[in-house]
């Protein structure tokens, strides 16, 4: 019965605490023990609570089944980003190596409340700046499905660590699309909500504009459970927004024939690799089998908004970094590389930018009133090998992102999902991106698609 | 947009005032982000921008 549990959904493993067919202390041993046989290779975590977490997993052994909150006695891994009281947050860098974090995160603290096992910091990309997932001042984490190559970032160990089994589920922050792509690159499921949906307090910013929390785990149903606790408006944290839909449940009156689904009808699927055109275009016409209204829609303007992310971004990451540019040789040359390009940058230039944002979102705003969904792939390119990608400069690098950080932008909920894999047996993901506050709607899509699929419950070789 | 030979003086100007020195390799790399940027900003101020209300994001129909 435990075999397979580092691979078994929040619920299932929450149903088998309250019955006492498992322990959270078993659980905990035998993540334990994957850690232990799997991390030295794939490098996706910079700390590991095993001490804590061994006597804290034995205590929950004496709680009763309503004592059991659906996270309770779950393994988390937090990217190191994230504050976690008396322990470090490095960003991946050497600059921070030292920053002890005095309070919890908002979210840390839902975990805590809800006594979860917080189990590891997760690698990342230096600073979070960076779409491939190489760090060399941490060590670059490797794919678990072919270990030569990135596994995309900058949430890289969290996507690492849930594809091997390492942890239930992570949590990743995303500001062009650094939940989805090592989601996507991974083969499992990212998501990014509605901008301000979860609170960012005690996490360190790359971009105040485009900032966001979220889940990733294996399916979108995790997405879910792990989003009924940590959504909520925040009063502490300036950038929180005081929603009216943050209700988070599997929507028992959800019917197919009522969701419409856009396709867009040009950039997402220009100039793209083959195979993941060919695997998100298939799994388009699944959806429109299973009964959902599929029809194109046109986005003439939506070419731009890769530029705006890019352009809102690098100047707020310059601001942030002001203080740290002073230190710029403790920088991993990709990231310096990256903020450095920004010099120079004029308020101009900046406003310009923010206010053609404004125009953009108001432009995706009116094109959405039609539909309660767009899919696309969430990444233009395959996967590339690390050895290919140490350059700053590289085609992948600088392309990765072109569709993920449209919705960044707009702060419109979106997810990632497994949808197929390619020649190499690498996997793809196709992205779902909903209306403002839709977030439980797309998150119901999401789960229906993986009730009629299993790419997201295909392991890579040498993981069972 | 000027031309590459003013870019780079440019952009040496602004690591000077930081009191930056980058090596050749990592300068040339840092100088072709540079000017990438540089792009994206000139297309960024070419758009034709309409009188607008400026709001950042749209909550729910509008």
């Amino acid at each position: 019965m435990s075999e397979n549990i580092f691979y078994s959904e929040i619920e299932t493993i929450n149903k088998l605490y309250k019955t006492k067919k498992i322990s959270p202390d078993e659980v905990f041993n035998i993540f334990s023990k994957r850690i232990k046989k799997h991390n030295k290779v794939l490098n996706a975590f910079i700390d590991i609570y095993e001490d804590e977490c061994s006597k804290f997993s034995k205590d929950l052994g004496n709680l009763d089944e309503n004592d059991f909150n659906i996270l309770t006695g779950i393994t988390v891994g937090l990217k190191d980003l994230i504050d976690f009281k008396n322990k470090y947050t490095t960003a991946g860098s050497k600059i921070l190596k030292n920053n002890l974090a005095s309070t919890n995160s908002k979210i840390t603290q839902d975990f805590i409340n809800q006594k979860s096992i917080i189990l590891v910091k997760t690698n990342l990309v230096e600073f979070a700046f960076g779409t491939l997932g190489i760090n060399t001042s941490t060590n670059t984490c490797r794919n678990p499905w072919d270990i030569k190559r990135v596994p995309g970032g900058s949430s890289s160990g969290s996507a690492v660590a849930v594809s091997a089994g390492l942890t239930t589920f992570a949590i990743g922050t995303d500001t062009g699309g650094s939940v989805r792509m090592p989601a996507s690159l991974c083969g499992i499921t990212g998501f990014k909500p509605t901008y301000g949906m979860v609170s960012r307090r005690g996490v360190l910013d790359l971009s105040w504009t485009m900032d966001h929390v979220g889940p990733m785990a294996r399916s979108a149903k995790d997405c879910l459970d792990v989003m009924s606790i940590i959504s909520g408006y925040d009063s502490k944290d300036k950038y929180s927004i005081n929603l009216d839909n943050n209700k988070f449940f599997v929507d028992k009156s959800f019917e197919r024939k009522k969701i419409k689904i856009g396709l867009p009808k040009s950039y997402f699927f220009d100039d793209i690799d083959e195979e993941i055109k060919s695997s998100v275009l298939d799994a388009v016409k699944k959806l429109s089998n299973l009964g959902y209204q599929v029809e194109e829609i046109d986005l003439p303007f939506v070419e731009e908004g890769r530029s705006l992310n890019v352009g809102v971004l690098i100047p707020e990451a310059l601001t942030i970094h002001k203080d740290y540019l002073k230190q710029y040789s403790k920088y991993s040359p990709t990231v310096i590389n990256r903020l450095l390009g920004g010099i120079g940058i004029t308020s101009e230039e900046y406003l310009s930018a923010s206010k053609n944002m404004s125009e953009f979102n108001f432009k995706m705003t009116k094109k959405m009133k039609n539909f309660d969904a767009i899919i696309t792939p969430t990444v233009p390119v395959a996967t590339p090998l690390i050895s290919d990608s140490l350059s700053p400069n590289t085609n992948e690098s600088n392309s990765m992102g072109k569709f993920t950080g449209i919705f960044n932008l707009t702060g419109q909920p979106s997810i990632s999902l497994p949808s197929g894999f390619t020649d190499k047996k690498m996997p793809i993901g196709m992205m779902l991106s909903g209306k403002m506050q839709e977030d439980n709607k797309l998150l119901n899509i999401a789960i229906d698609w993986q009730n009629h699929t299993d790419y997201h419950k295909q392991i890579p070789e040498g993981f069972n | 947009m000027k031309n590459e030979i003013e870019l780079k003086e440019i952009f040496k100007n602004h690591l000077n005032e930081k009191e930056i020195i980058l090596e050749k390799e990592s300068f040339d790399d840092a100088f072709k982000t540079f000017l990438r940027i540089r792009e994206i900003y000139s297309s960024i101020l070419s758009e034709k921008s309409n009188l607008f209300e400026p709001r950042q994001r749209m909550f729910g129909d509008q």
